[in-house]
């Protein structure tokens, strides 16, 4: 076994612990910068969104060119994340506050932070613990990361939700091989929020 | 089929399992939230000052009894942040045998004392039959309770049927949310116990207030700049590691 491959698992516990941290900082701070303002709440998640697609790509993640498949998978997971709440009840409420104009802005600001979600959740960080201690572990640590992240912003309640969310979002992760699937899942999920 | 084709099948079939559950769960139905970008929601009181919204929310549901004893539970007002948040863990509350569900309240109401930031809120478990539950010894029920301002020096207090009796408390989040362990239900509020950075909580905060925390200070306690600082650090971290690890890889 050469030296770097004796190293390889180290690195990758390290990665995974630091990108923790710093998914953590970065959670906590958005949230404290927030604000009631539409202009810092843009300013908070834009800032958000780039510094974690900077620490996933410090952590060694880029981006590849996806598959038509891998979109396409994407767009489904994204469909079942719409619909499948308001089969389970088709009353449920939109929550107020989620909409901040412009409408332009907010599509753009969310989209960098879905990139930013997925380049470090399902990206750098699965693919550290993947190398590390497996693919179950990776998609469990992500999808409790990914749960929790969500807490200082929305409170508790969102935490059994955006759990299986999570876990579905790995599992298009594992299914496809790459981020672009649970990224466009993400962001259609995300984005139909303006309007449902 | 290889294994990690049947890993993602299993993945992808335990995520759908669990959204339909959350979906179907107690509490206050929510749509799909997974992030993008929101306003945090003026506080509403439940008696408002002029300008100042009212009609804040109260929280019901009923959870099912499982093997005897009452699931983890996490129930919330609807507005973003909740006003008013209880967490109990799984068998946190003393039922009878052959308890088939329980209810969980969170009524607000206005506080008459002038050290109170915000709203009373009435939280309350009962059996079917409406007969109040105790909380179990050593089970873990967390309350978080938002004040009407951010960035206050309070506690979460409970009050004991001739005063407010402060609980030791921790931020719960955000600049305005206070969290805190409880033995016993009842009424609670977040009462003012030092100085405020913005003077009197009598003065209402502004439906529309200034971004951020107004003194530089995030929802743990911890200065902004230090948690910006952190993640600098992170990214910074991980670029040295980066580079020392490719030293080491040759």
């Amino acid at each position: 076994m050469t030296a770097a491959a004796r190293l390889r698992p180290r690195h990758d516990a390290a990665t995974a612990l630091w990108l923790g941290a710093g998914l953590a900082a970065a959670s906590l701070a958005r949230a404290a910068l927030n604000g009631h303002a539409a202009f810092s709440a843009f300013a908070a998640g834009a800032a958000f969104g780039t510094a974690l697609v900077a620490m996933a790509v410090v952590a060694g993640w880029r981006p590849a060119r996806p598959a038509i498949g891998s979109l396409l998978v994407g767009v489904l997971g994204g469909l079942v994340l719409v619909v499948l709440p308001r089969l389970a009840d088709p009353l449920v409420p939109a929550l107020i506050g989620m909409r901040p104009e412009p409408l332009a802005g907010w599509v753009l600001v969310t989209t960098v932070v879905v990139a930013g979600e997925e380049a470090l959740l399902r990206g750098a960080l699965f693919g550290a613990l993947e190398r590390f201690a497996g693919p179950v572990a990776a998609v469990a640590v992500t999808s409790l990361a990914f749960a929790l992240m969500h807490v200082p912003l929305y409170g508790w309640q969102v935490v059994p939700l955006d759990l299986g969310v999570g876990v579905w979002l790995a599992g298009l992760r594992l299914a496809t091989g790459g981020v672009a699937a649970p990224a466009v899942a993400h962001g259609i999920a995300d984005l139909s929020t303006w309007w449902i | 089929m290889d294994p990690r084709r049947r890993l993602a099948a299993g993945a992808l079939l335990l995520g759908l399992g669990l959204t339909w559950l959350a979906s179907l769960g107690p509490g206050p139905r929510i749509a799909p939230l997974l992030d993008g970008v929101f306003i945090e929601d003026p506080f509403r009181w439940a008696d408002p000052p002029p300008g100042a919204p009212g009609d804040p929310t109260s929280a019901q549901a009923t959870q099912p009894v499982v093997d005897g004893a009452v699931p983890l539970l996490a129930v919330s007002t609807s507005e973003v942040p909740p006003q008013a948040q209880i967490i109990a863990q799984a068998d946190a509350f003393a039922i009878e045998a052959g308890t088939e569900s329980v209810k969980v309240s969170i009524v607000p109401a206005a506080g008459s004392d002038p050290a109170i930031a915000g709203n009373v809120y009435r939280f309350s478990v009962t059996d079917a039959a409406g007969a109040p539950l105790a909380i179990r010894p050593e089970a873990v029920v967390t309350i978080v309770v938002r004040a009407s301002e951010p960035n206050l020096v309070a506690q979460i207090a409970r009050f004991d049927g001739t005063e407010w009796v402060t609980i030791p408390t921790q931020y719960g989040g955000l600049p305005d949310l206070f969290a805190a362990n409880i033995t016993e239900l009842g009424d609670f509020a977040v009462l003012v116990t030092g100085p405020s950075p913005s003077g009197s909580v009598a003065t209402v905060a502004s439906p529309v207030a200034s971004a951020g925390a107004g003194d530089g200070t995030s929802a743990e306690g911890l200065p902004v700049w230090l948690l910006v600082l952190l993640v600098l650090a992170a990214i910074g971290g991980g670029l040295a590691w980066g580079l020392i690890g490719n030293r080491d890889g040759g």
